[in-house]
């Protein structure tokens, strides 16, 4: 019993993980070079938050971080920074679960573009108060925007193609505890 | 069952916070460090993605390649519309034909005249591009040549017709291609009738502007841009774009590369002149023992 649900943990770690690595290196396969190409919405910062909110066990710390440090190395972003931000508000939600399991989707959906938001707007201080090259407000308002409308879409493929949902009341987990 | 004591989920706790305290406090040192000691940070990252996307590159050329076979088959079902287009494009470049023969008559005189040799420095390299920056407010691509294939920082790269940008980052088998659309871009350039020098500044849009003209009365839409060799970074004379004035009254440069199509890259090698510091180096050879007495 224990054994087979801390291999289904593992198993899940290592899918995030992995989903992680893909889409890193799916956002640096050459399709346009030209400048005046959309943004992307950052997939994989609505693809943690989801999981956290639904099953923090699955998003240990460290594959957030490998991941995002990963894409910062990449992805020619300032080393460290957005990783630093992305743990800052992963804990935050961490922490605070219990009370997101209890929000209605809609709250929810507002918190996580809210903490995108506020998470977007401290890099560009920071890196303004470095001096570094700082990308300009104008050009992130459309990451901004798909990356929240996207986060819906994100939650609608975990929920119902990987079945990962909010545990219902009473479900243990591998030790025993109840979640 | 197992159940867990106290002790237990107490020692898990402290575990994970100091985890989570150390990750903290190593990324927030690594931005520093990046921050402080910049050309050391990149170097490091170079070799990282030195290491993780080469071997990638038998993954990641198949997926670009079939998504571009994807964009081209959408572009077969407007096919009819194309060749109409085409034709007349052909219309129009069979006058611009005719032009250039003349003018290559012509230049074939005035370089017969003249017994003008073309730059035989000016030899390139080839190669295939790799991935691009991944991030919207970055413009550059990886290509699959490096270090090992003699390639320098501050080379220029193009496609087959124009400048595309420069080497930035020299990796063992790989190498980093700054484009010009990249806002931390800056290119020292000409306008080819009037000869205005200007910069060419990068600002994250496809059509970058032109800035420090001389006199903005002399340039006209429709000139060209060409390299200048200012600087001793990029050899004189690269095709780049032509000028145009946009709507909020700037004249920016349409580019000659075609960034949409960007699969090979021309490296140029380029070894600048060295400079001539003193009058006398000008006419003759460096005397042996005045560099020795020099140093």
């Amino acid at each position: 019993m224990e054994d087979i649900s801390a291999f289904r943990l593992w198993i899940h770690r290592t899918g995030f993980l992995g989903i992680g690595l893909v889409s890193v290196l799916w956002s640096v396969i050459p399709f346009d070079l030209s400048a005046e190409a959309l943004p992307d919405p950052d997939l994989f910062y609505c693809l943690t938050m989801a999981f956290l909110v639904r099953r923090p066990e699955y998003v240990p710390i460290w594959a957030v971080f490998v991941v995002f440090f990963m894409r910062d190395v990449l992805t020619l972003a300032p080393l460290g920074l957005s990783t630093l931000m992305i743990i800052i508000a992963s804990e935050v939600v961490r922490t605070n679960v219990q009370a997101f399991r209890e929000y209605i989707f809609g709250l929810e959906w507002l918190w996580v573009a809210t903490m995108f938001t506020i998470i977007t707007l401290i890099q560009n201080t920071i890196l303004t108060l470095t001096f570094a090259d700082t990308p300009r407000l104008v050009e992130q308002v459309p990451l901004i925007l798909f990356t929240v409308l996207a986060y819906p879409v994100i939650v609608w493929v975990i929920t119902y193609v990987f079945r990962i949902t909010r545990p219902r009341p009473g479900e243990l987990d591998a030790w025993g505890k109840r979640l | 069952m197992a159940i867990q004591n106290d002790s237990d989920v107490y020692f898990r706790r402290i575990v994970r916070r100091v985890l989570v305290s150390v990750l903290l406090i190593v990324t927030f040192l690594t931005f520093l460090i990046w921050r402080i000691d910049n050309p050391r940070a990149e170097r490091f990252r170079m070799a990282v993605i030195d290491k993780v996307i080469p071997p990638l590159e038998s993954v990641l050329a198949p997926v670009a390649h079939f998504s571009n076979m994807i964009s081209d088959a959408q572009s077969y079902s407007r096919i009819y519309m194309q060749n109409q287009e085409l034709r007349r494009e052909l219309q129009q470049m069979k006058a611009w034909k005719e032009a250039a023969i003349q003018l290559e008559q012509k230049n074939a005189k005035l370089l017969d005249l003249n017994n003008v040799k073309l730059n035989p420095k000016l030899t390139f390299t080839t190669g295939v591009v790799l991935t691009d920056s991944g991030s919207p407010f970055r413009q550059s691509a990886l290509i699959n040549i490096g270090r090992n294939d003699g390639i320098v920082d501050g080379w220029a790269a193009m496609d087959g017709l124009g400048l595309v940008g420069r080497i930035s980052g020299v990796g063992k088998n790989s190498a980093r291609v700054l484009f010009l659309t990249d806002r931390s871009s800056r290119i020292p350039v000409e306008v080819t009738p009037s000869g205005q020098k200007a910069i060419l500044t990068g600002d994250n849009t496809p059509l970058p502007p032109l800035e420090f003209i001389d006199s903005v009365d002399q340039i006209r839409a429709g000139d060209r841009v060409i390299t200048t060799g200012d600087g001793g970074v990029f050899p004189p004379g690269l095709l780049t774009g032509t000028v145009f004035l946009s709507s909020d009254g700037r004249l920016r440069v349409r580019l000659a590369a075609d960034y949409r199509r960007l699969e090979f890259l021309r490296v140029i090698r380029h070894l600048p002149a060295s400079p001539i510091s003193e009058p006398g180096r000008l006419v003759g050879q460096n005397l042996p023992d005045e560099i020795s007495v020099s140093e």
